[in-house]
C-alpha cells in the first residue's frame, strides 16, 4: 500500500516538473506573474512529494520487507539501524531516487523565498533545474523503480514486477542480501550523501548560468545569486571527496586513501572545475571579467556531474564503486549530449558579448595569476579525463584491455598541483592590474625566506628525494605566505588602534568573512597537501608472517604478535581480531588490534586495519586475508604513513574556513567608523 | 642336486634383495613423512620473502578484479599467481621475465600502464602537450589584454605594495565588510 502511494507521488512530481516548466515558460511569454507564481509553486511541489517517496522507502527497509526486491537486495534482518538508512543509496534504484530527492531539495531552497524569485533569471531557473530533475524522476519510475516486488509464476520463475501478474504469487524471501561487506562501514552513511549533495547542489549554479545566457544577461547577477549554492556545492563535494579517501583508509586495506580508480577520478573532475568556476565567479563578481569562463566552467563543471553518474550507473566503468550493468545507461547518454551540445551552443551564441578583457599590466597581476590558476585546473582536468576514457577508446580500437593507472596521473598532475600550490602561496600577495615581479618579490621574499626552514629540515633529515623536499617547499610557502599576510595585518591593525593583537585578528576575520574564510581553506589545503606529500614520497610499507610472541622491527616500530581474538557471536560474521604489541622508539608501548571479518552470506572477508594516528606518522596494519590466521601465526602488512594525519586535518580546517566564507553578512556594519586612521 | 646345492644361495639372494627394497620402501616413507612433517624449505639465504614477491606484485594488476593491485588483492586467484611469482624469483627469474611471462599470459590489463606503442604513445604525449599548451594559452591570455587593456570596474582598488598607507587601506576596507578578494 505504502510502496503504490510512494510511486504515485514519484509520478505526480514527474507532473509537477511538467506543469512547472510549461507555467514558467507561458508566465515569460505572456508576462503574467499569477502563472509565474504557479511555475514557482510546482517546481516547489517535487520536495514535498520526493520525500515521501523517500521515506516509504526507508520504511520498506526499516521493516525488512524483503519481498521488494531492492530491500532484498540492499538489506538484510542483522544489519544495523543506520545501515539500513543507508541501504537506501547502497543500490541503483534507491541511490537515484535519493538523488532525485536532493535535487528537489536544493530547487525547494532556492525558490521558497518568494521576494528573491525574480522575473527575468527564476523562470529560467524552474525550467533548467525541472527539466534536469524530471528526467531523473522517469528514470527511476520507468526503468529503476525501487519498489518492484517479487512474484513466482505458474512455471516457478521469479519475476520482478510493481503489480501483481496474472496467475502469480507473491514472494517474500525470509532474508536479505545485505551490503556488500566493504560498505559495512560507518563512511557509508557519510560519504555518498555529501557526494551526491555536492553534485546536486551545482544545478543551482549551473540553472542560473543557463537563465543569464537565454536572457541575455551579461553582469554578475546570476553569480551573486547562485553563490551560495557554488559554495555549498563544493564544499559538500570536498567532504565528499575526503570521507571517500578516509573510508578507503579504513576499509579497503591497501594503506592509501586514493586509488586513481577511473570512478574516483569522475568525481575528482568536476570538484577541479567547480574549483575553476569558483576562482573565476569571484572575478566577474568583484572585477567584471572572465565572464566568458565562468558560465564555460559552471557548464563544464555539472555536465562532468552529470557524466560521472552515468559512468558510474551505466556499468561502462568496472570499479569499486560502479553500479552493475542497468539499462539507464544509453537514456543518461543522450541526456548528457543533449545538455551539454545545447549549452555549447547557447554559450556560442553569447560568446562575443561575454567577452571581456581585463588590464594586465604585468605577469604577475592578480588577473594574470587568476588566468594561469584556471588553466592548470583546465590542465588537470583534461589530463583526468583523458586517464578515464583512454581504456574505452583504447579498447574500442585496439581491442586489447588497458590499464591507465596511478603512475600516469601521479607523473602528469604532480607539477601542475604543485604549481598551484607555488600560485596559493603568490596570489595574496599580488596586487590587481600592477603588480610588477619586482613589488611582488618584494612582498615574498621574507615568507620565502621563513619557508626555507622546511626544506633544510628535511635536507637535515635526509630527505634525498628532491622532489619531495620541492613538495614540502611549496606546500610550506602557501601556509606561511597565508599567516604572514594575517599577521601582518592584524599585528598592524592591533598597534594602531591600540587592541590586542588577538582581538584584532579576530576582527579582521569577522568584518571580511570571504577574504580570510578563503586564506583558511588554502591552509586547509596546503594541509592536506601535506598529509598527501607524506604518503607519495615517505610510505614505507612490509608484509611479515609473525608467530605468537615473535617480533619484528619496521621503521623504528617493534612489533609483537600477541595472539587472536576470534568472536563468533555475530549472526551475519566472524571477526577474527588480532593482538599486536607495538613498542616506539621513543619507549612508548600500545596495542593495535588488526580485524578481519568473514560474512557467511556472501563468503567474503573484510579487513580492517589497527591504527595509530599521530601529526608525525601513522602505523596502520592489516590482517592479510589471503592467507591462514591463527593464535599461532599470521600475516600481517604493515604501513608507515607519515604526516597523513594532516590530510584529515586539513580537510576540517578547510570545512571551517568555506562555514566562515559562507556566512551570511550583517546587512550595516558596525565597524566601518571603527577604520584605522593612519 | 646341483639344483639343491644352489637353493640356498639363492634364498639368500631373494632374501637380500628383499631386506634391500625393504630398506629401500623404509627410506621412501621417511621421506614421504619429513616431506608432510617438514615442508620443503629452502635455504634461509635463498628464501623468498613477501615483500620481494609484493615488489613485482604492485606492479601488475589483477587480471580478474579490474582495477585492483596485485598484491592486495584478496581474491584466490591473485594468491596463486603471486605464489607464482614467489616461485619464479626462486628460479632465479628477472622482475622483467616475470612481467612479461604474466603479460604474454594474460594481455596488457595486466600492467598498471599501457606499453609505449601504437596509439598508446598518445597517453604518454598527451600530458605534457596538454600542461605546455595550458601555459601557452595562459600567456597568450594574458599578453591579449595586456593590449587591449580597457578601464575595469575595481579599477579604484588601490595598488597594493608593502608600504604602510596602502596597507592600512587594504586593512580599513576589511574592517568596514566591504569583500575584497581572497
Amino acid at each position: 500500500m505504502i510502496a503504490n502511494i510512494a510511486i504515485g507521488t514519484m509520478a505526480i512530481a514527474f507532473i509537477a516538473c511538467v506543469i512547472a516548466i510549461v507555467m514558467a515558460i507561458n508566465g515569460m511569454r505572456l508576462r503574467t506573474p499569477a502563472i509565474l507564481e504557479s511555475s514557482r509553486l510546482a517546481a516547489l511541489s517535487s520536495f514535498p512529494l520526493l520525500s515521501f517517496s523517500v521515506a516509504a522507502l526507508l520504511f520498506l527497509l526499516l521493516t525488512n520487507r524483503f519481498e521488494y526486491a531492492f530491500v532484498y537486495e540492499t538489506s538484510d534482518t542483522f544489519m544495523p539501524i543506520y545501515l539500513k538508512i543507508a541501504a537506501l543509496w547502497g543500490g541503483q534504484e534507491g541511490s537515484l531516487l535519493f538523488w532525485c530527492w536532493l535535487l528537489s531539495m536544493f530547487i525547494f531552497f532556492t525558490l521558497i523565498n518568494k521576494k528573491e524569485f525574480d522575473q527575468q533569471l527564476s523562470p529560467w531557473v524552474v525550467v533548467v533545474s525541472s527539466v534536469t530533475l524530471g528526467f531523473f524522476i522517469l528514470l527511476v519510475v520507468l526503468l529503476e523503480n525501487p519498489f518492484l516486488r517479487f512474484f513466482i509464476n505458474m512455471n516457478g520463475e521469479v519475476i520482478k514486477s510493481l503489480i501483481q501478474p496474472p496467475y502469480a504469487l507473491q514472494a517474500t524471501p525470509d532474508y536479505g542480501m545485505g551490503l556488500n561487506p566493504l560498505l559495512n562501514h560507518l563512511g557509508m552513511v557519510f560519504h555518498p550523501p555529501a557526494l551526491y549533495l555536492g553534485f546536486v547542489a551545482f544545478i543551482i549554479p549551473f540553472s542560473y548560468a543557463i537563465a543569464a545566457l537565454i536572457t541575455g544577461q551579461d553582469g554578475d547577477l546570476w553569480i551573486r545569486k547562485s553563490q551560495k549554492w557554488t559554495l555549498a556545492a563544493w564544499l559538500f563535494l570536498t567532504i565528499g571527496l575526503v570521507l571517500g579517501s578516509r573510508w578507503a583508509y579504513d576499509v579497503l586495506g591497501w594503506g592509501g586513501y586514493w586509488g586513481w580508480d577511473p570512478v574516483e577520478v569522475s568525481a575528482l573532475m568536476p570538484w577541479l572545475t567547480g574549483t575553476a568556476f569558483l576562482h573565476s565567479s569571484l572575478l566577474q563578481e568583484k572585477r567584471g571579467i572572465f565572464k566568458q569562463w565562468s558560465a564555460a566552467l559552471i557548464i563544464l563543471t555539472f555536465c562532468l556531474v552529470i557524466l560521472g553518474t552515468f559512468l558510474t550507473r551505466s556499468g561502462l566503468l568496472s570499479s569499486v564503486h560502479a553500479f552493475s550493468n542497468s539499462p539507464i545507461g544509453p537514456y543518461y547518454f543522450v541526456f548528457t549530449a543533449l545538455m551539454l551540445i545545447s549549452s555549447v551552443i547557447l554559450l556560442g551564441i553569447r560568446w562575443s558579448k561575454l567577452k571581456t578583457s581585463f588590464e594586465a599590466r604585468s605577469y604577475f597581476s592578480r588577473e594574470s595569476l587568476f588566468v594561469l590558476n584556471n588553466l592548470l585546473f583546465l590542465a588537470i582536468f583534461l589530463i583526468c579525463l583523458i586517464g578515464v576514457f583512454f581504456p574505452i577508446l583504447s579498447e574500442l580500437v585496439t581491442g586489447q584491455q588497458i590499464n591507465v593507472g596511478p603512475e600516469y596521473y601521479k607523473k602528469a598532475t604532480g607539477p601542475l598541483f604543485a604549481l598551484l600550490f607555488a600560485l596559493m602561496a603568490v596570489v595574496p600577495l599580488s596586487a590587481w592590474s600592477a603588480s610588477t615581479g619586482k613589488k611582488l618579490g618584494k612582498n615574498l621574499w621574507k615568507p620565502l625566506v621563513i619557508s626555507a626552514l622546511i626544506p633544510l629540515a628535511a635536507l637535515l633529515l635526509h630527505v634525498k628525494d628532491i622532489w619531495a623536499v620541492v613538495a614540502l617547499w611549496v606546500v610550506g610557502l602557501s601556509i606561511v605566505v597565508t599567516k604572514y599576510d594575517f599577521i601582518r595585518s592584524t599585528s598592524i591593525h592591533a598597534k594602531i588602534g591600540h587592541i590586542s593583537v588577538f582581538k584584532s585578528g579576530i576582527r579582521l576575520l569577522l568584518q571580511n568573512r570571504r577574504k580570510y574564510g578563503a586564506y583558511i581553506i588554502h591552509v586547509g589545503i596546503a594541509l592536506m597537501g601535506l598529509g598527501v606529500i607524506g604518503i607519495e614520497f615517505f610510505q614505507t610499507q612490509s608484509q611479515v608472517t609473525l608467530k605468537q610472541d615473535e617480533s619484528v622491527v619496521f621503521s623504528g616500530y617493534t612489533l609483537t604478535y600477541k595472539g587472536l581474538i576470534v568472536d563468533d557471536s555475530h549472526a551475519d560474521r566472524e571477526i577474527a581480531s588480532s593482538v599486536i604489541e607495538v613498542r616506539s622508539s621513543n619507549g612508548n608501548t600500545f596495542e593495535l588490534h588488526p580485524i578481519r571479518e568473514f560474512y557467511y552470506s556472501s563468503n567474503q572477508s573484510n579487513t580492517i586495519p589497527g591504527l595509530r594516528s599521530t601529526p608525525v606518522d601513522d602505523l596502520y596494519i592489516i590482517l592479510v586475508d589471503w592467507l591462514p590466521i591463527s593464535s599461532q601465526g599470521a600475516t600481517f602488512k604493515v604501513y608507515r604513513n607519515p604526516m597523513v594525519f594532516w590530510l584529515w586535518t586539513g580537510t576540517l580546517v578547510l570545512i571551517f574556513g568555506t562555514l566562515l566564507a559562507m556566512w551570511p553578512k550583517k546587512k550595516t556594519s558596525r565597524t566601518t567608523a571603527q577604520g584605522v586612521q593612519p | 642336486m646341483a639344483e639343491e646345492e644352489n637353493q640356498p644361495d639363492d634364498r639368500a639372494r631373494g632374501a637380500a634383495v628383499r631386506r634391500t627394497l625393504r630398506f629401500g620402501a623404509l627410506l621412501i616413507a621417511l621421506f614421504c613423512v619429513l616431506m608432510i612433517v617438514f615442508p620443503v624449505t629452502a635455504d634461509d639465504g635463498d628464501e623468498v620473502s613477501d615483500d620481494e614477491v609484493n615488489e613485482i606484485a604492485i606492479q601488475l594488476y589483477c587480471p580478474i578484479c579490474e582495477n585492483v593491485p596485485l598484491d592486495v588483492c584478496p581474491s584466490q586467484a591473485c594468491a596463486d599467481w603471486r605464489e607464482l611469482i614467489r616461485q619464479m624469483l626462486s628460479e632465479g627469474k628477472s622482475e622483467d621475465e616475470i612481467i612479461t611471462y604474466f603479460t604474454e599470459q594474460y594481455g596488457w590489463s595486466v600492467l598498471p600502464m599501457p606499453p609505449k606503442v601504437g596509439l598508446n604513445w598518445l597517453i604518454y604525449v598527451l600530458p605534457p602537450l596538454i600542461s605546455i599548451g595550458g601555459i601557452i594559452v595562459a600567456v597568450v591570455v594574458i599578453r591579449n589584454n595586456r593590449k587591449t587593456a580597457v578601464p575595469q570596474r575595481g579599477e579604484e582598488a588601490p595598488v597594493q605594495t608593502d608600504h604602510m598607507k596602502d596597507y592600512l587601506e587594504i586593512i580599513n576596507r576589511d574592517l568596514s565588510g566591504k569583500d575584497d578578494d581572497a
